[in-house]
C-alpha cells in the first residue's frame, strides 16, 4: 500500500474515519489508526477532507436552531410531572371503582351461568337484583376518555412512553378468540425460528380480549421485567390473560426513533404461533444462542424472529429486515430469563 | 435522582429543542415538546435517559408533523385566513439573506433519506454511536458509514442548491 511504510494495515476505510473523528472508536483502534495516519500521506488528506466535510455539516446544522433557548427552571417540569402524577391517580382511582362494580356483576353473573362463554364476545349480564341487564362487553376498568375500542387490529402508536392507567381494549375477534391448546410441550432446549411475512396486511392475528397495562403493572403481572428489547422506550404493554393455571400472552410494543414498532411476544407456544398467524414456522435449529438465527433469502418485511424455550415461545415483530430483528432479538432482555 | 436529573435537564434541554425544531419547523412548538419531553422522562424514569429523550422527542415530533398535514389541509379549505400566514417580520436584508441560507439548509436536509436524516439528527443532538444504533436498530458498525453518506449528501444537495440559485439569478 503506498504511503505506508510497514505495509501491515490497509488504508482506512472512510467510514472509520468518520468514527475516528467522532470519538466513537476504541481506544486500541485509535492508535492503530493514528500510527497509520503518521505514515500514510494518502488517509491523512482523507481525514483532513473528512474533517473539513464533518465541520462543514455541524456548520450548516447549527444554523437550523430556534435564535435562542433559554431553558425553563426545572421547577416548571417538576410541577407538571406532579399534576399530571396526580391527575393519573385521580383516574386510577374512579378505574378501581368502576372495576369493583364490575367484579360485583361478574359475581351476579357468575352464580347464573355456569359455563363462561368465549373469551371477546359480548357477555350478557344479568345480576340478580340488577336491572335492567346491563352489557359488560370489554369495558370495564376505565373510564370513557381512557377507553380505547380499537377497530383495527393494529396497535395504537403513540409517542407516550410513560406508563397509562390500565385499560381495557377489546380486539377484534378475527379468528378463534384464543387457540385450543395443544400439548406441544417444549423440549427444553431453546430454538430460533424465522417467520414470514405475518400477515398479508402485516398485521398480527389480535384475537380475544386484551388489556392494556402500565409497565410497572406488566412487572407484577410477569412477576419480572417483560421481555423487551433493551433500550428502546415502550409504548404499550398488553396482556391476554391466560386461563388460569395458564401464563398470560404478554405483547410490548417499543418504537425506534425512525418511527418502526418493534413488539416482542411472549406466552405459551401454542398462543405466539396463533397471534403471529403462521403455525408453520419456516425453520429451526436447535440453539441456545441469540446470536445464530438462520436468516431467511430476501429479508421479508413486517416478519418475525422467534425464540423458544421450553413451552414459552418469545416473537419479536417489526418491519425491519431480518438481519436488524436478529440484532433486536440480541437486545431482548431474554438470557436473563431463560435461565 | 433529582441531582442527575436536573444535570441532565441542563445539558439536555437546548439539544433536545434543537433535535426538535429541525423536524417541526417552528421554536415556540420546539421548546414545548422539549418540556413534554422531560416531563414524562421525569415520570418514567429511563434507564438510558439521553437516548431516551430523543426517542421520544422523535415520537412527538412525529404525531406533530401528522398533525401539521391534518392542519394544513383544514387550513386550505379556510383561503385568506390570517391563521395561515407565517409570523415573519422581513426587516433588514441581511435577516432575508439569513433566512434563504437556512430554507437552503433546510432543503438539504429534507433532500435526505428519512434514516439518514434521523441519524445525522441524531448525532448533532449529542448521541454516541451506540446510543444511535440502539434508538435506529442499526447495528454500532454502520453507524458511521449512514453518517459518512449522510454529510456527503447533504453537503451536495446544499451545493447542488446553491448552483441552481446561481444558474436562476443570472
Amino acid at each position: 500500500m503506498s504511503g505506508s511504510k510497514r505495509g501491515i494495515m490497509p488504508h482506512i476505510p472512510e467510514a472509520e474515519l468518520h468514527a475516528y473523528l467522532d470519538q466513537a472508536l476504541g481506544r486500541l483502534r485509535c492508535v492503530e489508526i493514528e500510527s497509520h495516519l503518521a505514515d500514510c500521506t494518502r488517509c491523512r488528506t482523507a481525514r483532513d477532507e473528512i474533517a473539513a466535510l464533518r465541520d462543514r455539516t455541524t456548520a450548516m446544522l447549527a444554523r437550523l436552531a430556534p435564535r435562542s433557548t433559554v431553558v425553563p427552571p426545572i421547577s416548571d417540569i417538576r410541577r407538571r410531572a406532579a399534576a399530571r402524577l396526580f391527575q393519573r391517580q385521580r383516574v386510577r382511582q374512579r378505574a378501581a371503582w368502576a372495576a369493583s362494580l364490575i367484579v360485583a356483576l361478574g359475581l351476579g353473573w357468575g352464580a347464573s351461568v355456569l359455563i363462561p362463554p368465549p373469551a371477546g364476545r359480548s357477555v350478557r349480564a344479568v345480576a340478580p337484583g340488577v336491572n335492567p341487564p346491563t352489557t359488560v362487553a370489554a369495558q370495564p376498568a376505565a373510564p370513557p376518555t381512557q377507553t380505547v375500542a380499537s377497530t383495527t387490529p393494529s396497535v395504537a402508536i403513540e409517542p407516550a412512553t410513560e406508563d397509562r392507567p390500565d385499560r381495557v381494549t377489546h380486539r377484534p375477534v378475527r379468528h378463534a378468540p384464543r387457540p385450543v391448546r395443544t400439548k406441544t410441550q417444549g423440549t427444553g432446549s431453546a430454538e430460533f425460528a424465522t417467520v414470514g411475512p405475518i400477515q398479508k396486511d402485516g398485521q398480527l392475528e389480535w384475537g380475544g380480549m386484551w388489556r392494556n397495562l402500565s409497565w410497572d403493572r406488566a412487572k407484577e403481572q410477569v412477576g419480572d421485567t417483560p421481555a423487551r428489547i433493551d433500550g428502546l422506550p415502550v409504548t404499550e404493554v398488553q396482556v391476554q390473560a391466560g386461563d388460569s393455571g395458564h401464563k398470560s400472552l404478554m405483547v410490548v410494543a417499543q418504537q425506534l426513533s425512525t418511527g418502526e414498532v418493534i413488539r416482542t411476544i411472549e406466552g405459551p407456544i401454542s398462543d405466539v404461533s396463533a397471534l403471529l398467524g403462521n403455525g408453520s414456522l419456516q425453520s429451526s435449529e436447535p440453539s441456545g444462542n441469540a446470536s445464530a438465527p438462520p436468516a431467511p433469502a430476501g429479508a421479508p418485511v413486517g416478519s418475525a424472529l422467534t425464540f423458544r424455550h421450553g413451552d414459552r415461545m418469545f416473537a419479536v415483530t417489526g418491519s425491519l429486515p431480518s438481519d436488524s430483528l436478529r440484532a433486536m432479538m440480541r437486545r431482548l432482555n431474554l438470557m436473563s430469563r431463560v435461565r | 435522582m433529582s441531582d442527575e436529573f436536573e444535570a441532565l435537564y441542563q445539558s439536555t434541554y437546548t439539544a433536545v429543542v434543537r433535535f426538535l425544531y429541525r423536524k417541526v419547523w417552528d421554536a415556540e412548538r420546539a421548546e414545548d415538546l422539549a418540556q413534554e419531553v422531560f416531563v414524562r422522562a421525569l415520570a418514567h424514569r429511563p434507564e438510558k435517559p439521553r437516548a431516551w429523550l430523543f426517542a421520544v422527542a422523535a415520537n412527538l415530533a412525529r404525531d406533530e408533523a401528522r398533525a401539521a398535514v391534518r392542519r394544513k389541509r383544514h387550513l386550505t379549505l379556510l383561503k385568506g385566513d390570517p391563521v395561515a400566514q407565517p409570523a415573519f417580520e422581513p426587516s433588514a436584508e441581511d435577516q432575508v439573506e439569513r433566512d434563504e441560507q437556512i430554507a437552503a439548509v433546510q432543503d438539504a436536509l429534507s433532500a435526505l433519506t428519512p434514516r439518514d436524516r434521523e441519524i445525522l439528527l441524531l448525532w448533532d443532538g449529542g448521541l454516541s454511536y451506540p446510543e444511535i444504533a440502539a434508538q435506529t436498530g442499526l447495528a454500532v458498525g454502520a453507524v458511521g458509514t449512514t453518517l459518512a453518506r449522510a454529510r456527503k449528501r447533504l453537503v451536495a444537495a446544499h451545493e447542488r442548491q446553491q448552483t441552481g440559485d446561481h444558474a436562476a439569478h443570472s
